[in-house]
């Protein structure tokens, strides 16, 4: 019996280093457009529910990654894990992992 | 060579699964370290004569866990699998019941059977594993052309034509089967050694 397309479509669930990596790409883009990462602005981007992005933030700010003053800012640590991850996402996809 | 390349390979695949935590990747760094050791046993077995029964049974066993290692992170992609790594033991359980099968049951009354005779039994099993291996990249390849690297596909179709020429070479001991099966196989190791290699010197460059 074939699935309802609601159910064919739905989303993959994130992994957390994808969560991550969606959050300091929203981050950056936001910095480079307006100057400051807004927390509400990053949280609607990567459409995630309230509680969940606030515990990632945390985790992230515990890793390194992010900094939390007057809003967000993606650390060079961060920005290393980016570009890491770009690198990886383009491995997978060339061998049609991802 | 071989071994450096697969070698080479399974550090380069051992990172995505290091960033990205997704426990299926991991079949791809376990498996080409599989055909690594599977290569060091075939050198091995070439050059010390005292050793050579083991080191070629070693390599018979290592090449087939390998693709299969390969195969099923396929197989797991395929099926969206999160939080898969139960499923990664049920997998190897199943592989290696099957191995045994293979070399215990099928042929008379439990003995081991001879290694021509065991080795076109797994060679048999390594094209079928690799067939999946290029069937699922080709699914993929439909899905997304623009990103899916046809390089690769090729690389795991040269590994098949290598393990084709060696089930030859176990039927004929030919000289040409078996420098096409080594041509072959080193072929496929510089495909994919060179895509894994140039997308992370690739978006380093950006």
């Amino acid at each position: 019996m074939p699935r309802p397309p609601e159910e064919q479509k739905r989303p993959r669930p994130r992994y957390r280093p994808k969560i991550f990596y969606d959050i300091l790409c929203s981050i950056i883009k936001q910095e480079e457009s307006a100057g400051i990462a807004r927390i509400t602005r990053v949280q609607n981007e990567v459409n995630l529910p309230s509680d969940r992005f606030r515990a990632h933030l945390e985790d992230m700010e515990a890793l390194g990654l992010i900094g939390h003053g007057e809003g967000l800012t993606a650390t060079e640590k961060g920005r290393d894990f980016v570009s890491e991850y770009e690198k990886v996402a383009q491995v997978l996809r060339r061998f049609g992992l991802d | 060579m071989s071994a450096g390349l697969a070698f080479s390979i399974a550090y380069l695949m051992l990172g995505s699964f290091r960033v990205t935590q997704r426990d299926y990747l991991l079949g791809f760094p376990i498996g080409f370290s599989f055909l690594a050791l599977s290569y060091l046993f075939l050198a091995v077995s070439a050059a010390f004569p005292s050793v050579s029964e083991v080191a070629r049974w070693s390599d018979l066993f290592s090449t087939t866990y390998g693709f299969a290692f390969i195969a099923g992170t396929y197989f797991l992609r395929r099926r969206g699998a999160a939080g898969s790594f139960s499923r990664w033991l049920f997998s190897l359980a199943v592989v290696a019941v099957l191995v045994v099968i293979l070399v215990e049951v099928v042929p008379p009354f439990g003995a081991l059977p001879g290694y021509s005779a065991a080795a076109q039994v797994f060679l048999v099993v390594n094209l079928g594993l690799l067939g999946y291996i290029i069937l699922s990249l080709n699914q993929a390849l439909r899905r997304s052309p623009h990103e899916v690297n046809f390089l690769v596909q090729m690389g795991f179709i040269l590994l098949a034509f290598g393990q084709y020429s060696f089930l030859l070479w176990t039927l004929d001991q030919g000289f040409w089967s078996f420098a096409l099966a080594n041509l072959f196989r080193l072929a496929g190791l510089v495909a994919l050694l060179i895509e894994a290699a140039t997308a992370v010197v690739g978006v380093n460059r950006r």
